[in-house]
């Protein structure tokens, strides 16, 4: 029975790399074909990310061990040169507290255009170019067992995102009311993974949110109810602080020009949007 | 009928005595466990606190003589000589023995001293893994003891980053907020640190005796490497020392410029721009920032560690007076050290630093012989600078000998 339950959770593992563009093939063959089922994604789950990305995550299928990140993740470029200086060195690790997410900081400075770092060494990433992000499989689990091979997921990059999120660009499919079927939020760019399930809140007409599950991995960002829709009136609450993935909120962009004012913008304000019209019903 | 109350009279007592089990249980064995052990400080008198970013909270632990014990007799080396000591040659072995663990479990997380008793503790994990649990270690004369902390009065701070919304579809909670430093002053906590879902530079101000009440304020700092304003640097390292008779807080940015803001600025809700005094250079991250007082010239200092470059000693005196570094238009961007004065200290390879007192500091610093081993080691102040540590000709037998240490007698240790 247990063989059973294992070959078809290979067979998923392999259906969810083959639908991973950013997933290099020859992992998915070797992953099948060994024991070791330790899987590792990049979010977002995307074939390009902007120029001026300043976060991105990588989560394992299990737990990972601390203090090894410095020496195991390392971005390279497609002929596999490595670029180093490209992450922030913050001393400290960036792990979710079951240790299956790690957050990956781009430095900051070499990102904002026109200071010292990005004049010198220029952005990490260059529009036009394609990059390898590779996590070493030296990298061990909490366990201690180290990954059975290199991953390496390759991107492309495109245009930066320069301007702040404008919350009227989404596109939002509404869903059936009385179905379960997802909300879902097409926006113009990529969001924080971390903030898009974290900053983004249904609720019905008295105020009271509704349950439900996130998805989202950098393409659309789809809502499942936990039980159909039986609200005429739902509001979306959305954190003025939501990022996108190149660090631009609502309430600015991480590019800033200096400025001699200091305004205190970033009051948590809720900005609701009508997504249920009675008539539409 | 009869035959059934004996049976449930019995079940009674079976009951009461297990429960009599736990109840001896939360009375007696040690029922203070930390989700995490992080960034330690100590208030002026013997409180001890300490970053539980699991949690959430920030735990202040009274700790009393079952705990605390006079270090007063422990040599910790020969200042003279420039003589320091090592008390454990393998810091991790060491803790992994104490913790019941293999040494590659270990991680040694912060350092601090209680300065009254000179006792040295660390906070420490048992594993590598999520369901590590933290543990505060102290020294007794150079043996490390694992801390009961039910002997402790104990009280806790939420550090208000558990978000409601922070459960995600499968249950967990992914963001997490790295405490990187707390500091205490006057009767107030200083808790910095990085959250793995923004970039800011949020730091939250508590009073104690915990009262619930705290205020989170962000910093706006003029940013020398970047030559414009950063919003949101987060603060790695700080200290609190008075500038002319003003509290204020000395930040070490994680993009490395040195930051003075005065403690009044530090309201909830506000946005502070700090004033950028100094910049420790790029492709560095900077660990610890320690105030201490030259014993050979009376004058105080600040010492502050970093991960790529040998620690950096600033005077007070050249704080206090630093002119803010250029800002605004036209200011061409400095990729060096720049703005306030600032010495080399011949310190490398410093994961932690404490003061023991004027004379010493305590390390938890990389093994000479073998850079994968930590140790603890203390040094010689003010100079930071331990003979043994390098390679000069006054080491060697029948080398010259200017200042008299090889006739100086053998150091022997308690």
């Amino acid at each position: 029975m247990s063989l059973v339950i294992k070959v078809m959770q290979q067979v998923l593992l392999a259906a969810l790399f083959s639908l991973s563009p950013i997933v290099a093939q020859e992992n998915t063959i070797k992953l099948i074909s060994k024991k070791n089922t330790t899987s590792v994604f990049m979010l977002p789950n995307v074939s390009e990310l902007p120029e001026n990305t300043l976060r991105i995550y990588l989560t394992f299928s299990e737990s990972m061990a601390y203090g090894q990140v410095r020496e195991n993740i390392q971005l390279k470029d497609k002929n596999g040169n490595l670029l180093s200086n490209s992450f922030l060195n913050l001393g400290i690790e960036l792990w979710d507290p079951m240790q299956r997410r790690l957050t990956l900081f781009f430095d900051p400075g070499r990102i904002k255009r026109g200071v010292g770092p990005n004049i010198y060494y220029g952005p990490p990433l260059k529009k036009g170019n394609d990059y390898i992000l590779t996590v070493s499989a030296l990298m061990k689990n909490a366990k201690g067992v180290k990954l059975f091979e290199d991953f390496n997921f390759l991107f492309s990059v495109g245009d930066p995102i320069r301007d702040q999120i404008n919350i009227h660009d989404w596109k939002i499919i509404k869903p059936k009311y009385g179905t379960s079927d997802s909300l879902n939020i097409e926006f113009t760019r990529i969001l924080d993974i971390g903030n898009a399930k974290r900053m983004i809140n249904i609720v019905d007409h008295k105020e009271k949110k509704i349950n439900g599950r996130i998805n989202y991995d950098g393409e659309v960002w789809k809502f499942y109810p936990e039980v159909p829709w039986n609200s005429n009136k739902i509001f979306l609450h959305v954190n003025p602080k939501i990022e996108d993935i190149s660090g631009n909120s609502i309430v600015g962009k991480f590019d800033k020009k200096q400025s001699k004012e200091i305004k205190n913008s970033t009051k948590n304000k809720i900005i609701e949007i009508n997504i249920f019209n009675e008539r539409e019903i | 009928m009869t035959k059934l109350l004996f049976l449930k009279k019995n079940y009674f007592y079976i009951i009461i005595f297990f429960l009599s089990f736990l109840f001896l249980n939360n009375s007696f064995a040690n029922t203070v466990t930390l989700k995490s052990a992080g960034a330690l400080a100590f208030d002026n008198k013997n409180t001890l606190f300490v970053g539980d970013q699991k949690s959430g909270l920030v735990h202040a632990f009274e700790l009393d003589k079952k705990i605390l014990n006079d270090q007063s007799d422990y040599v910790f080396g020969r200042a003279q000589t420039f003589e320091g000591r090592t008390i454990s040659y393998d810091l991790t072995k060491d803790i992994g023995e104490l913790l019941k663990v293999p040494s590659s479990e270990i991680i040694i997380n912060d350092i601090v001293v209680h300065k009254p008793t000179k006792q040295i503790f660390l906070s420490a994990h048992n594993s590598k893994g999520p369901e590590a649990e933290g543990f505060i270690i102290k020294l007794d004369n150079g043996n490390l003891n694992l801390v009961d902390l039910s002997f402790a009065k104990h009280t806790t701070q939420s550090i208000g980053t558990v978000s409601a919304n922070a459960k995600l579809e499968f249950g967990q909670n992914l963001s997490s907020f790295a405490i990187t430093d707390v500091d205490y002053y006057e009767g107030e906590l200083f808790v910095a640190g990085v959250s793995n879902e923004e970039f800011s530079s949020k730091l939250r101000r508590f009073a104690y005796p915990f009262n619930n009440n705290y205020s989170v304020s962000s910093t706006e700092i003029w940013h020398a490497v970047h030559a414009q304003f950063e919003t949101r640097a987060p603060i790695i390292t700080q200290t609190i020392t008075e500038i002319n008779g003003e509290a204020t807080l000395i930040a070490v940015y994680a993009c490395t410029p040195i930051v003075t803001i005065p403690l009044s600025e530090i309201k909830d809700g506000a946005l502070v721009r700090g004033k950028t005094v100094g910049e420790l250079g790029f492709g560095n991250t900077p660990i610890d920032i320690i105030n201490y007082t030259n014993l050979w010239d009376g004058s105080d200092n600040f010492l502050i560690t970093n991960t790529n470059r040998s620690a950096t000693q600033i005077p007070f005196n050249a704080l206090v007076n630093a002119e803010e570094m250029p800002n605004g238009e036209g200011v061409k961007p400095l990729f060096a050290v720049g703005g306030v004065a600032q010495y080399q200290i011949p310190l490398t390879g410093v994961l932690h630093l404490d003061t023991i007192d004027e004379t010493y500091a305590i390390t938890v610093r990389q093994s000479s012989v073998d850079t994968g081993v930590l140790e603890l080691h203390s040094i010689p102040m003010p100079m930071f600078f331990d003979r043994s540590d390098h390679i000069v000709e006054m080491n060697w037998p029948n080398g010259p000998d200017p200042f008299g240490y090889n006739s100086a007698p053998k150091l022997t240790f308690n």
